[in-house]
């Protein structure tokens, strides 16, 4: 038998492909329908940005591009990040998945996996190159900013993609057994209050589930990020303060993550259990509470380090709680289907921006009545 | 009598592939009985709607007279459903992962019955374990070991044999022949180890395309079993042949 150059992989998505195509045509009516309305809504959202000022982002732009160096490491590590992630996915996925145990050749493997990326690499310049081109579109000083911008930031991110194959390919390339760190999301000092008399060990299960993201490095790329907006010339304690409050706010991003994903497995496990979701709701609540309860007093601390007003650090607390809240009784509601509460968080954060705008701190009471009502259909859901 | 489980016109479909129609079953006190079917005949919808995870889109389910539609929260407390193995908890212990679910069932503490079962299974050493550590089949015990816990009076596993040593099946077996006839426990178990099953069921169902197409009670099954020329499998195998054409007339 002679061995292709290519994985096999590649047909198999050649053949979905035909396939989606042919059921396209044979649900004519419905693709023709669902056409219409991407092609009504993509027109709304150019329409839409076509009517932005361009020229505010340029400003920023401009900005970056006059630190040619640091934004183009910006975009290489962020091309590197998301091209190793994807490319060990793919990867995990040919060794143990169906493919398996299949007679494939390594070097086809090999040869799938950097054509995987050169597309993945391509896909991603041409989506930020699109990017500025919209911005370049609707903003009149473009040229002070365009001809660099399409440089360094694709250029960067294809040159983070094509490091990001290297480093994925030597990690597939080691065929060492995993390594199963028994004990690595146990924690470091036990909380026996934390779990909820009634379902206990649910707290534990999503601080574990914290520990462990965190611990193999989940959110390192904020906190790049957060190292990179710094200022060097700041005093002491205003760098502190920036860099307290920036770490605690990560830390419970992933927090509030974690335990919502716990929320969403525990779903399914309790499924068949006679839990009544308002037992169930009060148990999932008390490590998200806790969490929020530890980052509001850090960033307190690290807002006034900064010198913030006491009304600025009032405000951060409410903002930061409502937020919290807004996303927990989402992720309730949504709990059998995560990717809902995922969509609608932005839409009605941004909801929530333009009622504040609006009404200023009586906004509040609208919030109040949004979770209440997200809390109510959660509690009738099944 | 009432029944400790009755289905009655349960039908569901995914989109446009129907696949239960219709299915009637009754399950009283301290019967044993083994659903069996061919692959994609049904029989893992059909647990799932019966244990409310799933709500089936006509026909209603019954358990100890309660309608689990109606009331969710009663009907479950007397219902025991092995957990699918790669649902559990990987970060937690399996002794805080039965801990969490007999609070969730209102017990003070994992009951002395569960850790023996647990004993018996050859599950003691894993208890303090991540359950990321466990095999298939050790997962497979916790699994079952959380539909059992606290012992409700039906119990509803899906192939809870699948991935057990012998020595564990025979001990799970045993257990559940045990609930059956000291507490009067309802046994349904989906199963296609006919000849691990045949000593232990007191009645067999087989599903296939979604129909409940024949039924072996006590009486049929112990002839079966008392002719040596005979066998529940091949009894099975014939009427599965013969549910199929039906099937497709």
């Amino acid at each position: 038998m002679r061995p292709s150059f290519f994985h096999p992989w590649l047909t198999e998505l050649a053949l979905i492909a035909r396939n989606s195509v042919r059921d396209l045509f044979r649900h004519w009516a419905q693709s023709l329908l669902h056409g219409a309305a991407w092609s009504m809504l993509g027109t709304l959202v150019l329409l839409g940005l076509l009517r932005i000022d361009g020229d505010r982002f340029g400003l920023v732009l401009r900005l970056l591009i006059q630190q040619p160096t640091v934004t183009t490491l910006v975009f290489a590590a962020f091309g590197f990040a998301l091209t190793r992630a994807a490319i060990l996915a793919l990867a995990d996925e040919l060794r143990e998945g169906c493919w398996g145990a299949m007679p494939v050749s390594g070097a086809a493997t090999q040869r799938t996996l950097i054509l995987a990326t050169v597309v993945f690499a391509a896909c991603a310049g041409l989506v930020v190159a699109g990017l500025l081109c919209l911005v370049a579109l609707t903003a009149s000083h473009w040229r002070d900013w365009f001809a660099s911008a399409i440089v360094i930031m694709p250029g960067g991110l294809m040159l983070g993609a094509m490091a990001g194959c290297f480093a994925a390919n030597r990690v597939h390339a080691d065929r060492r057994p995993k390594r199963i760190r028994v004990g690595s999301s146990k924690p470091l000092v036990s909380l026996p209050g934390l779990n909820h008399p009634k379902l206990n060990f649910f707290a534990e299960w999503q601080r574990r589930e914290l520990l462990r993201r965190w611990r193999s490095g989940g959110r390192i790329g904020q906190f790049a990020f957060l190292l990179l907006l710094i200022p060097a010339n700041d005093g002491l304690s205003t760098m502190l303060g920036l860099l307290i409050v920036g770490l605690s706010l990560i830390w419970f991003g992933l927090a509030l993550r974690a335990s919502e994903d716990v929320i969403v497995g525990g779903t399914a496990v309790f499924a068949a259990m006679p839990l009544r979701f308002e037992r169930f709701a009060a148990a999932s609540l008390r490590y998200p509470l806790y969490a929020l309860l530890g980052t509001i007093a850090c960033s307190l601390i690290g807002l006034r380090l900064q010198q913030a007003p006491l009304l600025i650090c009032a405000i951060y607390a409410v903002l930061l709680t409502s937020l919290a809240g807004l996303s927990l009784v989402l992720c309730w509601r949504y709990r059998h289907s995560a990717w809902r509460a995922r969509a609608r968080m932005p839409a009605e954060t941004a909801l929530l921006a333009v009622l504040f705008q609006q009404f200023g701190p009586a906004a509040l009471a609208l919030l109040a009545a949004l979770l209440l009502r997200h809390y109510h259909v959660a509690r009738v859901t099944r | 009598m009432t029944a400790l489980l009755e289905l009655r016109r349960v039908s569901h479909a995914y989109g446009e592939q129907r696949v239960l129609n219709e299915v009637e079953l009754s399950i009283g006190a301290g019967e044993f009985v083994a659903l069996i079917g061919p692959n994609g005949s049904g029989k893992t919808t059909l647990l799932r709607c019966l244990a409310g995870i799933i709500n089936p889109q006509s026909g209603s389910v019954h358990i100890d007279g309660i309608d689990i539609n109606t009331d969710p929260f009663a009907a479950k407390t007397r219902l025991g459903f092995g957990v699918d193995p790669t649902l559990l908890p990987s970060l937690l212990s399996g002794r805080q992962t039965l801990g969490m679910f007999a609070s969730a069932r209102g017990l003070a503490a994992v009951p002395e019955s569960t850790l023996k079962l647990a004993e018996a299974l050859a599950f003691t050493p894993w208890l303090d374990a991540e359950v990321r550590s466990y095999s298939l089949g050790t997962r497979q015990k916790l699994g079952i070991l959380l539909g059992l816990i606290g012992e409700p009076p039906l119990l509803v596993l899906d192939e809870p044999l699948n991935g057990l040593d012998p020595l564990s099946a025979y001990a799970l077996k045993q257990h559940l022949v045990g609930l059956t006839r000291s507490q009067g426990t309802a046994v349904l178990l989906a199963t296609h180890a006919l000849e691990v099953a045949e000593r232990f069921i007191t009645r067999a169902t087989l599903l296939v395309e979604g129909r409940l197409v024949r039924e072996w009670n006590t009486a049929s099954l112990d002839t079966i079993r008392h002719d040596p020329e005979n066998s529940l499998e091949q009894v099975m195998v014939e009427a599965l042949a013969a549910g199929g054409r039906q099937a497709q007339t």
